[in-house]
């Protein structure tokens, strides 16, 4: 395991959780191992904080929900990425470059 | 998002509430089955593997409470569990929750009938056009002491035509009452005499015909009478042909021009009379029309004056110009009886008068009593929560967050607070009818005294306020909870520090709050026994008063005389009559007048410092009053018309006036068309304003020597119960006179009770607010000790059992409940010392910081907490040992 986990700033679990689902549809341990993965384990989302956020995004309409069955045969609620979700992670993702932007260059400044 | 998705959403939540929760469930179930799945497939043994899925997970029900928090309209949804489970829990302690919702209602009830009150009396608009800028106008002089003196007719007259700031100005005389005859029997019927624009500058206008023109203001063509709308359908069957009939007033006719609309009163009960007056409501308004030798009059004051505001125009602007137009009179008629300044009332205050000052401390009572309820409830809840501990630590355990804990609580005091609000409005519906029978005959407006939107608006706020308020506290401390402590086996409720030292300081305001109210009722009550002692100064007992008025028309001056001396004659001729007499203003009716005097042969006396009242009496008043004779003689029958004028003094008048010599055989002259005559008696002066004004100037003048005065009120002293006599003496005065109505037929102790029935009133109300104080401190102190004595049962066992003295148990017991009512009782001696300050305009005989009252409400108190902590100290010593170390 890499480094002690991060705090998520705000907002920003919604762009991860998002940016994972563009793979296509997983249910929440996948969603929540995609991450993981993506960021090389430096965000290892809790269910105590992934659940609430996924069922407000799909209250947003960003994603949408159904029941499947897993790689092993267990059932599993899957979530999948909507158009609104895709507009929504291209807007996130929009304004992250600009705060990264932005602060790398304040932090490089004199 | 788009609205409809959001507005799906919320239904869900709202409605599929259990299906969505279910499903919630499954996804968690479905979640930890696939961690393990994964650390099987890790290499994991199946025990470390389903311990591990459950530490990454973090606890079911907490990840599903996360979630539910998340959702749309979740609030809603836990605000309406919260309230189910807050009504379960109201039902499961059915003797909490009664004592509760009463101590609440008695409270809240009492609130919503005293904001009633205060908002139909205080705050409801007069019923007038933009009535803001209407303002009364007084002659006020300060080095004589008096605040509102009606102007003369002359300054009046000035006024109008002189100021700057006044759009129109009125004036009119309530005094004025009218022998109506004709059609079935005659009757007497208060009216006012108005000067021409007095409806317009009110902005009401008649519903059937016209108002006065300035032309019908001058004698001669001031034969016109406008109706209010109650005597239009009470005497004359609503009938619309009514105009331009003529009706017979006092044997005159008079030409109908008018009738005014239903409900308008004026002045009546707006009460703009000389603010201690009230007269009864017009029931007809005729031209003012008065002589030209009233105008010119300066010393003759009875006018009462109103006028509206231009648009603009301050108070103090308003002020300063109408004072300089009365500096211009001062100066101009040196010798005249003229205030030194203006006095500029806003209707609104007038109409009050002096019942704002009550309406207030009474209100400032109840919302003590609710103070002192709300401590109560607080006490009980947090006597609870520590009962409830267990059940806030489980939730805790079971992921409730703080916040939501604390909601639930809050939620629990608001459903309680509601329910007491409820049942306050019930108390108050009936209670305000109730209330209404104990309102003296001069309260202002009393008809605009109900319940209505803006009471139960105010009630609904209240409770939100007082449901915060005893809420709120008990719910910091009871949604604290330390998890592992509480849900040890066998742990037992001890009490933190905390909230031990909350409960001291809600007891001790509670009782604070109780002395304070105590205080102010034991002020009131010392006054009202006070003034109740007063001597009037006459014998009231056994006296029978009746009014009678002859009409000019129908009596010429010296015919009034002979009338009354006639029927006097036949009146003592009855069996049962001692003497009898009549007199103008009868004493403690609530009318004076007064006139200026000089004395022949000296320099004119200033008009500022003799203005005696003056009385018009038939000879045997005196006698049947039995007012004393300090010297000279009574008026007899000897004094008539032709008789050299003489008149009798009171003992301020002999003492003002001639200190140093005998009165007797001096000669006065008086203000009515300069009447002169000898002094012949010296009486002791009586009350006649009110019991408690101190002693005044008075003179009294033989009535067929001055018959000026149409109406007399028959004064009649027996020897038997009085109003036996009424029925006789009534049939006297039809014998002489079949056309002439009687009115007030009353016995002297009546009419000095209704002067006095303002004190009572609040004497009384403020005496069961008090009361009810005390009634909710003792519960309070008897809850918290009886509380501690049961937390302390194993203690008291313990020491029982180790041979403990029983009787240092009882002392111990009820020191600690002494201990807190003795702080109350400081600080609330001191809170009452500090406010009733604000009740020295309602007291009468003693100050506000009375020995007596501060002392009797130390004792009563502590009277009533040594009984509150006795009965749950005997508890605590009659408890058995073994049960006590048994127990839990």
């Amino acid at each position: 395991m890499s480094p002690a986990p991060t705090t998520l700033l705000q907002g920003t679990l919604d762009m991860l959780i998002l940016k994972s689902l563009v793979a296509g549809e997983m249910h929440g341990l996948g969603v929540s191992r995609r991450i993981q993965q993506i960021t090389r384990g430096t965000f290892a989302v809790k269910p105590g904080s992934l659940f609430p956020c996924l069922h407000r995004m799909e209250e947003e309409g960003w994603i949408s929900s159904f029941w499947g069955d897993s790689e092993n045969n267990r059932r599993a609620k899957y979530y999948r990425l909507t158009k609104a979700g895709q507009k929504q992670l291209a807007a996130e993702t929009k304004r992250w470059s600009r705060i990264s932007l932005a602060i790398a260059q304040a932090l490089q400044a004199s | 998002m788009p609205l409809h998705v959001k507005a799906k959403n919320f239904l869900r939540n709202l409605f599929r509430f259990h299906r969505a929760d279910a499903e919630l469930d499954h996804e968690v179930q479905s979640h930890l089955a696939l961690l393990i799945d994964e650390n099987l497939r890790a290499g994991m043994p199946l025990p470390e593997a389903q311990r591990a899925a459950r530490i990454e997970l973090g606890g079911i029900e907490q990840v599903k409470e996360q979630v539910r928090e998340q959702r749309l309209g979740n609030w809603l949804n836990s605000v309406l569990s919260d309230i189910r489970y807050g009504l379960r829990q109201l039902r499961n302690h059915p003797g909490f929750t009664t004592v509760a919702i009463l101590t609440l209602a008695l409270g809240i009830g009492a609130n919503t009938i005293m904001f009633s009150m205060v908002y139909g009396v205080v705050l409801r608009p007069l019923p007038f056009h933009d009535s803001g800028r209407l303002y009364t106008l007084w002659e006020r002089n300060a080095k004589m002491g008096y605040e509102q003196n009606p102007p003369a007719a002359g300054n009046f007259r000035d006024w109008q035509d002189h100021n700057r700031v006044f759009q129109g100005m009125a004036a009119f005389d309530a005094s004025q009452t009218f022998n109506l005859s004709g059609g079935s029997s005659p009757e007497r019927v208060d009216g006012t005499a108005v000067s021409p624009g007095l409806f317009e500058l009110l902005g009401i206008a008649p519903v059937l015909g016209r108002t006065f023109s300035p032309q019908e203001d001058q004698l001669g063509q001031n034969r016109v009478v406008l109706l209010s709308y109650k005597l239009w359908h009470r005497r004359f069957n609503a009938d619309p042909a009514i105009l331009e009939k003529s009706i017979s007033l006092d044997g005159a006719n008079f030409t109908v021009v008018g009738v005014m609309p239903p409900g308008f009163q004026f002045p009546g009960d707006t009460g703009t009379v000389l603010n201690i007056f009230t007269a009864p409501p017009a029931q007809l308004w005729v031209p003012l029309a008065l002589p030209p030798k009233a105008w010119a009059a300066r010393s003759s004051h009875y006018l009462e004056v109103i006028g509206r505001l231009k648009p603009g125009v301050t108070l103090s602007q308003a002020q300063t110009d109408m004072d300089s137009i009365e500096d211009q009179l001062v100066k101009e008629y040196p010798q005249d009886y003229i205030g030194s300044d203006v006095n500029l009332v806003p209707l609104r205050s007038q109409v009050v008068g002096s019942f704002g000052p009550v309406l207030l401390v009474l209100f400032g009572a109840v919302a003590f009593v609710l103070l002192i309820a709300c401590s109560n409830v607080a006490n009980l809840l947090l006597a609870r929560a520590s009962s409830r501990r267990r059940e806030v630590a489980i939730r805790t355990a079971l992921g409730g967050t703080r916040v939501r804990l604390l909601r639930q609580l809050v939620t629990e005091s608001l459903t309680l607070a509601m329910a007491g609000g409820l049942v306050g409005v019930l108390i108050a519906a009936r209670g305000i009818n109730l209330l209404k029978l104990t309102l003296p005959d001069n309260f202002p407006r009393a008809a605009d005294v109900h319940m209505d939107g803006p009471a139960l608006l105010f009630t609904a706020l209240t409770s939100v306020a007082t449901g915060l308020l005893f809420g709120l506290a008990p719910a910091f401390q009871g949604s604290r909870a330390n998890v592992s402590e509480s849900l040890k086996e066998g742990a037992r409720g001890t009490e933190g520090s905390g909230r031990n030292r909350l409960r001291s300081v809600l007891i001790i305001s509670e009782v604070a709050l109780a002395v304070i109210l105590l205080i102010g009722t034991g002020l009131m009550l010392r006054s009202f026994v006070r003034l109740q002692q007063v001597e009037p100064g006459f014998r009231p007992d056994h006296l029978l008063t009746m009014e009678l008025s002859l009409p000019d028309a129908r009596y010429p001056d010296p015919q009034k005389a002979a009338f009354f001396s006639l029927l006097l004659e036949r009146i003592r001729a009855l069996p049962e009559v001692l003497s009898a007499g009549a007199i103008g203003h009868l004493p403690l009716a609530g009318q004076i007048e007064s006139y200026n005097m000089e004395m022949e042969g000296r320099a004119k006396l200033p008009n500022e410092y003799a203005n005696p009242s003056c009385h018009i009496v038939m000879p045997g008043y005196f006698e049947t009053m039995q007012l004393p004779l300090l010297d000279g003689r009574y008026f007899d029958p000897r004094d008539g018309a032709d008789s050299p004028h003489v008149l009798v003094i009171n003992d301020v008048v002999a003492r003002n006036l001639f200190p140093n010599e005998s009165a007797l055989g001096k000669r006065l002259q008086l203000g009515f068309g300069g009447w002169t005559g000898d002094i012949v008696g010296i009486v002791r002066h009586a009350s006649h304003l009110s019991l408690d004004n101190a002693p005044v100037e008075e003179v009294y003048t033989p009535y067929p020597q001055a018959p000026y005065w149409g109406t007399m009120t028959l004064t009649i002293r027996t020897t038997s119960a009085p109003l036996t006599l009424a029925r006789p003496v009534h049939e006297l005065i039809l014998a002489l006179d079949k056309d002439q109505p009687v009115s007030k037929i009353r016995t002297m102790d009546d009419v000095i009770g209704v002067s006095v029935a303002s004190p009572r009133f609040r004497t009384l109300l403020l005496g069961l607010f008090g009361f009810t104080a005390l009634l909710l401190g003792a519960i309070g102190i008897y809850g918290v000790i009886s509380y501690t004595v049961s937390q302390r049962t194993r203690e008291f066992g313990l020491r029982i059992a180790l041979g403990a003295d029983l009787a240092q148990i009882l002392r111990s017991v009820i020191a600690d409940g002494l201990k807190l009512t003795f702080l109350g009782l400081l600080f609330g001696v001191a809170g009452g010392l500090a406010l009733a300050r604000l009740l020295r305009s309602l007291l009468f005989g003693i100050s506000a910081a009375d020995p007596l009252t501060l002392a009797g409400v130390a004792v009563l108190l502590t009277l009533v907490a040594l009984a509150a902590c006795y009965i749950p100290a005997r508890r605590a010593t009659r408890v058995d040992p073994m049960i006590a170390l048994r127990y839990e």
